[in-house]
Order: C-alpha cells, then sequence, then structure tokens
C-alpha cells in the first residue's frame, strides 16, 4: 500500500468525531467487525488512525477503498461542505429510458479521461442518490485527494448538487455530467447551502407547500392560547389570528428547508423626498447595494418574523418566495430589467 | 376746652367709626350669605335635574329590554307554530352549506379535486393504492391571460412539463388525466416499494430500487423446493410509467435444477400479475405448507 493511501485514511480518520468513529469505519465495511473490535478508542485520536493503517495494510488497501472511506464520510458529514446546485436541461424531447447506471458511470469517465487522464474518479450509490468522487490531476502532478469534488446525482431528475469545484475543473466536470446524463446543457442555479438534504427537499419539492384547496388537512390547529384562566383576556386575538393565518397560508406547517443565506443585490435607483436624498440622486446611476441576511435556519426565522410583530404580515413576497422559487441569490434592477424578482424596492 | 372738645371728638368719631366698620363688615357678610345661599340654591336644583335625567335613561333601558323580551317571546311562539319565521330558514341555510362543504371536502377522495382561486384553479391529485390513501400533489393554474402552471408540488422526475406541453392547452381533463395516471402509478410503486422493505419476517432481504421513478426494483428471496433452500434473486422491470404492476420479472438462481425453473416460471409470472406484497405473502405462506403444486398455487391468489 502505498505511503501517501496511508497517509490520506489517516487523515481521515483524525477528522472524525470520537462518537461517531465506530459507526463510520463499521458503514465503510472494510475492515471486518473481529478487526474493529480490536481497535482501542482514547485520546489521542493518533493512535487509532495508526492501528486503523496498520490494519489497512495488511489487507493491501487500494485508493478505491480509500476513496469508499472518503464517501462515507462526506455523506455523513455533509453539512461541513457548501453544496451548490445545477440544473441540466434538454433541447430536444425523448422519451426517458429506463435509467442505466453502469452506462452512465462509463460515459462519464470516458469523457473525463478523454480530456484529462490523471484524474481519479470513483462512484457510490447511497440509495436513490448516486455519489461521484473527483480527484483533479494535471500532467505532472498526481491527484489531489484532499481537495475531491463532490457529485450527487439523481436519476432522471435534471438537478445534481456539487461541492468542492474549482473553476478551472468546472468545464470539464459540467461537460462530462450532460453528456453522461444525456442532457444538452447545464447551468448554475442560484442556490447554495450547507445542508444537502434541505436543498433537495426544495429541488424536489419534498417539503410542505401550502397550497388552497377544500380539503382540510387533520394538522391544521388553530391558535391556541397560553394561559387558559376565566380572568385573563387576550387583546388583539384578532389580529394575532389573522397574522397566524397569513403565516401559515405563506409558509405552510410543518418544517421548512434549512438554507443559511439570502443575499440580494440592489442595483435601483435611489428614491427619496428628503432634501439629503437630492444628494444622493444628483447622479442618474443606480445605488448599488447588497443585503445579506444570515441564519442558522434562515426560512424558520422568516417565518416567525410576522407572529414576533418584527415584520408586518404579509411578509414581502422577495423573502418568501426564496423556497418556491428554488434560489437564495437575487438581483433587483429597475423595472425595465427583466429577472425573476420583482423590481420594485418594497419595505418589511 | 380744646383737649375736651378733642376728646369729645375723638371718643364720638371712634365710635361712628368703629360703628361703620361693624355695618360694613355686617354687609360683607350678608352679601357673602347671599351668595352662598344661592350657589347652594343653584346646586340642588341642578342635583334635581340630573335626577330626573337618570330616572328617564333607567326607564329607557327598561323599555328596550322589555321589548327584547317580547320579540323573542314572539319569536318561540312563531317556531312553536311551526311558521316560516328568520331563524328556521336560516338554519335551513346552514344545512345546506354544511352539505356543500362536505361534497367539497369528499371530492378529495375521487382523486382530482380543485378550487377556484383568484387567478385560476388549485388542483389537487390525491393518489391512492389498494385502498391505502397516498401522497397528495398539488398544481397551482392560471387560466388568465392564457393556461399555464405556476406553482406545482411534483417531483422533478415525473415528466411534467412533457405532458403540459401536449395536452396543456388543448384539453385540460386530458392533462390532469394523463398526469393522474403517472401521479398515481408512480405512488403505487413506492408504496409497493415501502411494503417490501417492511415485509416481515427475514423472508426478503436486499431490497433496492434502481432509480427515483421506482421502475426497477431488485431483492432476494429465500424459498424451499422440496424440503432445500434456494436462494432467489428477482429483479421487477416496470416498462409503463402509467402502470402500478411490473411488466417483467427476471428471477435467477445460482442452482438451475428443473424443479426450481418451475418455481421460477410460477413465480414470474405471480408478480406480474399481483401487487408486490400479496404475491410475496402467497409465496411465503406456501412455502410454509409442503406439498405444493405449480397449479394449486396459481389457483390460491384471488386478488
Amino acid at each position: 500500500m502505498d505511503e501517501w493511501i496511508a497517509e490520506f485514511i489517516k487523515r481521515i480518520i483524525l477528522k472524525l468525531p470520537f462518537s461517531q468513529t465506530m459507526t463510520i469505519l463499521k458503514a465503510w465495511g472494510f475492515l471486518t467487525d473481529s478487526e474493529l473490535q480490536t481497535l482501542t478508542l482514547r485520546y489521542p485520536k493518533d493512535i487509532t488512525a495508526t492501528e486503523v493503517v496498520r490494519l489497512c495494510e495488511a489487507k493491501n488497501a487500494t485508493i478505491d477503498h480509500a476513496a469508499a472511506l472518503d464517501f462515507v464520510f462526506n455523506h455523513a458529514f455533509s453539512n461541513k461542505k457548501l453544496w451548490t446546485v445545477y440544473q441540466m436541461s434538454k433541447t430536444s424531447e425523448s422519451e426517458n429510458d429506463l435509467f442505466d447506471a453502469s452506462e452512465f458511470k462509463l460515459q462519464f469517465k470516458k469523457s473525463i479521461h478523454a480530456v484529462s487522464k490523471n484524474v481519479t474518479i470513483n462512484f457510490k450509490e447511497f440509495g436513490e442518490a448516486l455519489w461521484i468522487r473527483i480527484a483533479w490531476g494535471t500532467h505532472n502532478t498526481r491527484p489531489n485527494q484532499y481537495k475531491a469534488t463532490f457529485a450527487v446525482y439523481h436519476s432522471q431528475t435534471p438537478h445534481v448538487f456539487i461541492t468542492g469545484l474549482g473553476k478551472a475543473c468546472r468545464p470539464l466536470l459540467c461537460q462530462a455530467l450532460v453528456i453522461a446524463s444525456k442532457y444538452s446543457q447545464i447551468q448554475e442555479m442560484e442556490l447554495k447551502s450547507r445542508c444537502l438534504e434541505s436543498l433537495k427537499d426544495i429541488v424536489f419539492k419534498r417539503f410542505n407547500q401550502p397550497f388552497s384547496s377544500h380539503h382540510s388537512r387533520p394538522h391544521e390547529k388553530a391558535l391556541t392560547q397560553k394561559i387558559v384562566d376565566p380572568r385573563v383576556t387576550y387583546e388583539n386575538m384578532r389580529e394575532k389570528e389573522r397574522v397566524h393565518h397569513l403565516t401559515r397560508e405563506t409558509f405552510g406547517e410543518g418544517p421548512l428547508p434549512k438554507l443559511e443565506l439570502a443575499s440580494y443585490k440592489l442595483e435601483t435607483m435611489f428614491r427619496a423626498e428628503s432634501i439629503m436624498g437630492g444628494n444622493l440622486t444628483a447622479g442618474n446611476e443606480p445605488f448599488r447595494c447588497v443585503v445579506k441576511f444570515s441564519s442558522p435556519h434562515l426560512l424558520e426565522a422568516i417565518r416567525s418574523l410576522a407572529p414576533a410583530g418584527i415584520a408586518e404580515a404579509p411578509i414581502s413576497t422577495l423573502l418568501s418566495c426564496i423556497p418556491h422559487k428554488a434560489r437564495n441569490s437575487f438581483k433587483i434592477t429597475e423595472k425595465r430589467g427583466l429577472h425573476p424578482a420583482s423590481s420594485q424596492p418594497t419595505n418589511f | 376746652m380744646e383737649q375736651a372738645q378733642s376728646l369729645f371728638r375723638e371718643g364720638v368719631l371712634s365710635h361712628l367709626e368703629q360703628l361703620e366698620a361693624l355695618s360694613y363688615n355686617l354687609a360683607v357678610k350678608q352679601e357673602k350669605q347671599r351668595q352662598e345661599w344661592a350657589a347652594l340654591r343653584k346646586n340642588q336644583e341642578l342635583v334635581l335635574e340630573l335626577r330626573k335625567k337618570r330616572d328617564e335613561l333607567k326607564a329607557k333601558i327598561e323599555r328596550h329590554k322589555a321589548e327584547i323580551q317580547a320579540f323573542r317571546g314572539r319569536e318561540e311562539a312563531g317556531e312553536d307554530h311551526g311558521s316560516a319565521a328568520g331563524t328556521s330558514q336560516q338554519a335551513m341555510l346552514e344545512l345546506c352549506v354544511e352539505e356543500l362543504k362536505g361534497m367539497l371536502e369528499m371530492h378529495w377522495l375521487t382523486g382530482i379535486s380543485g378550487k377556484r382561486t383568484k387567478k385560476g384553479v388549485c388542483v389537487c391529485i390525491s393518489t391512492a393504492f389498494e385502498g391505502a390513501y397516498l401522497d397528495s400533489f398539488h398544481l397551482d393554474i392560471a387560466l388568465k391571460p392564457s393556461v399555464g402552471i405556476s406553482r406545482h408540488s411534483v417531483p422533478p422526475f415525473i415528466p411534467l412539463e412533457q405532458i403540459a406541453k401536449e395536452h396543456l392547452q388543448t384539453d385540460l381533463k386530458k392533462f390532469l388525466s394523463v398526469l393522474f395516471e403517472h401521479l398515481n402509478a408512480y405512488a403505487g410503486r413506492k408504496y409497493q416499494f415501502q411494503q417490501l422493505q417492511s415485509f416481515p419476517g427475514g423472508f426478503v432481504r436486499d431490497a433496492q430500487q434502481g432509480n427515483s421513478l421506482h421502475t426497477v426494483l431488485t431483492f432476494g428471496y429465500n424459498v424451499r423446493v422440496e424440503k432445500q433452500p434456494f436462494c432467489l434473486r428477482a429483479k421487477l422491470l416496470y416498462g409503463g410509467v402509467t402502470r402500478s404492476l411490473p411488466t417483467e420479472a427476471v428471477i435467477t438462481c445460482e442452482d438451475n435444477r428443473p424443479s426450481v425453473q418451475e418455481k421460477i416460471s410460477s413465480h414470474s409470472s405471480l408478480f406480474c400479475q399481483n401487487p408486490l406484497h400479496r404475491a410475496l405473502e402467497c409465496i411465503s405462506s406456501e412455502d410454509e405448507t409442503l406439498n405444493h403444486s405449480s397449479a394449486s398455487l396459481l389457483g390460491t391468489h384471488m386478488f
């Protein structure tokens, strides 16, 4: 086994948190249960890592096995990376054949190796999703295993989720994906997040979207009062119910996908009536600024703006359209510009 | 003389002064008293006036209460007499509204139901398989200025754009029924796969679906032929996207004995004609009894 494979495996083990080490190694499946039992788990992690490397050497682990471990690690800790969504499209409508995974893998490998031979490509299937790992290298350098790109593809959908892709390698990867999945072009969507599952929820529309229908869903509940006592009356009950109703109509009940960031790039003319504004509107140039909202769970925060009284209900559509339009990066220009978000500056 | 005069003067004058002061004070006091009397009288009059007003208002309230009582009494009297009073008509209307609401809710059970919105109509497609209601999918269709889909919750591997291009502009009903077939079949296959995964006992192992549309399914199961266990691997292909039963069932086994081959062919027809979990139930139940021939096997399934 090569020195660099040993080092690579050791680095991955060192990155694992204590509690998860055994689960990850079991999921890897390369070491048998009896061998796993001989491992000692205690600080410093160096000892465990060296033991694992020794066992792997004894079994002659190859780069494919190391890549499998990398897959398991990144699948379990996919929230450590920032994922971007790409969408593919076809110009001609062809009937969807039954997707052949081996055909896809073959075409993908062929397409990449046609341009650059010094690239490690591995595949692994997790349920419906096909994970692809690509370690890039050039003519004279070995593939960099530590900065591998991961792409997640669900068959028969036009979406691919990619992380760790450098600008130089982007055209090659995009071309390979398009050829292998039999589409004609690919485009980056304005949607980024750390939570891969949430990205999938938004794009596959798996989250609970509110639609109006005559069928009353059983889980819709009315606003309940916290203190039930005949001596306590609630002022503004009607207003609270109205806000609750509007919020439910816009966001629906149930969990929302997890996004961390929404950014709005404004390129609008500054409108003001006061004297101070006169100076700013002097030149006929649009006022440029970027507004960024960030939160551990952005959509939940937006949903609770109106009930908490921080914003007026109904919430501005610029905020509430994020999951529907599947984008969290907007550019707002004047009315004559053509792009999806609304072009009138609105107040929250 | 002067002394006496001045003394006399002083005495009389001072006495006069004193009397003058006295009468002045008295006059002031009388004036004050008079004023107080006047104020008092004024207040007493005010009190009388307010009392009168209060009594008037009280009387008004009593009158109104009496009126309401009388009205209610008349109402009840009216109902008792069975005449078409206002409230019974209202009760009937309410009953009608409840009935309509119930009918609209019930339409959800038919599979395709809709509700008019400001811009068009919101269609709800609810899928079911063998009596179990599964997921519902929604479509927001805008009718003006032209028919188009504004929002939907249909997963991306269903060819929605293709179906919309073909049928949406020309025939809305056809579009909805084609979409309904696709969604229903997909939900049916997904349900069968979930049943497969949770099949009781260790009968089925390694169930995997090949793609998001659930059109390729592979799993392995064990079967006994002549008291010997065999491992079979089945691969089910759903050729028709709008069908929830497989078009092709390929079963392989490492061992190629004629008795096993017989089983294989009977099982494969079983899979093609029945929902997956029923076919597996059949197979597992036949496994438990010992003497079975393929003829009786085909006769046992009733669906």
